[in-house]
């Protein structure tokens, strides 16, 4: 039987980076961690095999790890189908010739995205978001810049962004993890939105690698703050195999909250986000062990 | 609630980020200095912005660029 292909495997390739932004998901802890040589062998085998479409990588800062992030695609069977993404902070692009310079170095470069928002903004200056974009143009790469907020209030950087030009924006609440946890900088909802009972793991056509902790399809609190043998595993063949992988495959937050046999009433404000919603359903309501005989 | 309310509730709904009852009420906390920051954010956006929903992002959301 021919392989499971997944259409996106993203890599944090590493937890090494040049600034130590206040809402970072990694903490003193999980900061300095690079891919051993065996983590490495294991995806290229895996990519050798199952020829993602889409490798991103993320850190930490991938443009640390340039020379790791080339040998894990060099494997791919099919390099000109192959579309390579990173997510950066941009700390590079202090000017156009530097940015593109860096672009360049990784191979098979499709898609950037760089983080810039009021956290970022204490380490690199808005002009490094012009130079990237500009690198990117003249690459003819994708770009989007990626904000972060503790409130929507924080959103009134856009306006400066936008001033840059025209690329896409994603907005994105500061999750409850890492320092941002230690700083209290993770976004409030202000009341339980229903809505989130209807969806699935956002990340379930996925699979995701987290250098010292595995394959998962969580990229999120399960992952940096759950036991390895029931969130991640060593190949991707293990964690498809598992439980919590087929749970979050199938079945919907609302699914997931039944079988744990609690209603939404008894859910707090900040279980409106997917992740915190599985975070909690795993770890605080046991979700790990009902679903393996409940689903 | 007045117009301005309801712009930047809408807003809040159109880009994923709360329902619309939970939009009423964040917007009904706010004082009238945050409600014109919020606006600033509302005329510079042209309706392109989109929740990443994960930790990691990767190429699969719908080309919003």
């Amino acid at each position: 039987m021919p392989a499971q292909r997944f259409p996106t495997l993203n890599v944090v390739v590493g937890t090494r980076c040049d600034f130590s932004c206040r809402h970072c998901l990694f903490d003193s802890k999980t900061r300095s961690k690079d891919l051993k040589d065996r983590e490495i062998a294991s995806l290229q085998e895996l990519i050798r095999k199952r020829a993602p479409r889409s490798l991103f990588f993320a850190g930490g800062e991938p443009f640390l790890y340039v020379a790791t992030i080339n040998k894990i695609s060099s494997t791919h069977p099919c390099p000109q189908k192959l579309s390579v993404g990173v997510t950066t902070n941009g700390g590079f692009a202090e000017t156009l010739s530097a940015a593109k310079e860096k672009l360049t170095s990784i191979d098979h470069l499709r898609h950037v995205r760089m983080s810039y928002d009021k956290f970022h903004s204490e380490f690199v200056p808005i002009s490094n978001v012009k130079n990237m974009f500009a690198a990117c143009e003249a690459m003819r790469l994708s770009f989007r810049v990626i904000v972060s907020i503790e409130s929507p209030l924080d959103m009134g950087l856009i306006s400066e962004l936008r001033k840059i030009g025209g690329f896409g924006i994603e907005v994105q609440p500061v999750f409850n993890i890492g320092r941002a946890r230690k700083n209290a900088v993770s976004f409030s909802y202000p009341a339980f939105d229903r809505r989130v009972l209807r969806k699935h793991c956002p990340n379930r056509k996925r699979m995701a690698y987290v250098c010292g902790k595995g394959f998962s399809i969580c990229c999120s609190y399960l992952l940096f703050n759950g036991a390895k043998g029931i969130y991640a595993h060593k190949t991707a063949e293990e964690h498809m195999r598992s439980n919590f992988y087929r749970l979050m495959k199938t079945a919907s937050f609302g699914k997931l909250l039944k079988i744990v046999g609690r209603t939404p009433e008894t859910l707090l404000p900040e279980h409106s986000s997917e992740c915190a919603l599985c975070d909690y359903l795993f770890k605080r309501c046991g979700l790990a062990g009902a679903g393996a005989t409940n689903a | 609630m007045t117009k301005k309310d309801k712009i930047i509730a809408a807003f809040l709904v159109s880009i994923g980020m709360f329902s619309a009852t939970v939009a009423v009420k964040y917007v009904s906390a706010l004082s009238d200095n945050q409600k014109n920051g919020l606006m600033s954010s509302v005329k510079s956006t042209d309706g392109i912005i989109l929740i990443a929903d994960t930790v990691i992002d990767d190429d699969n959301k719908k080309n919003i660029g």
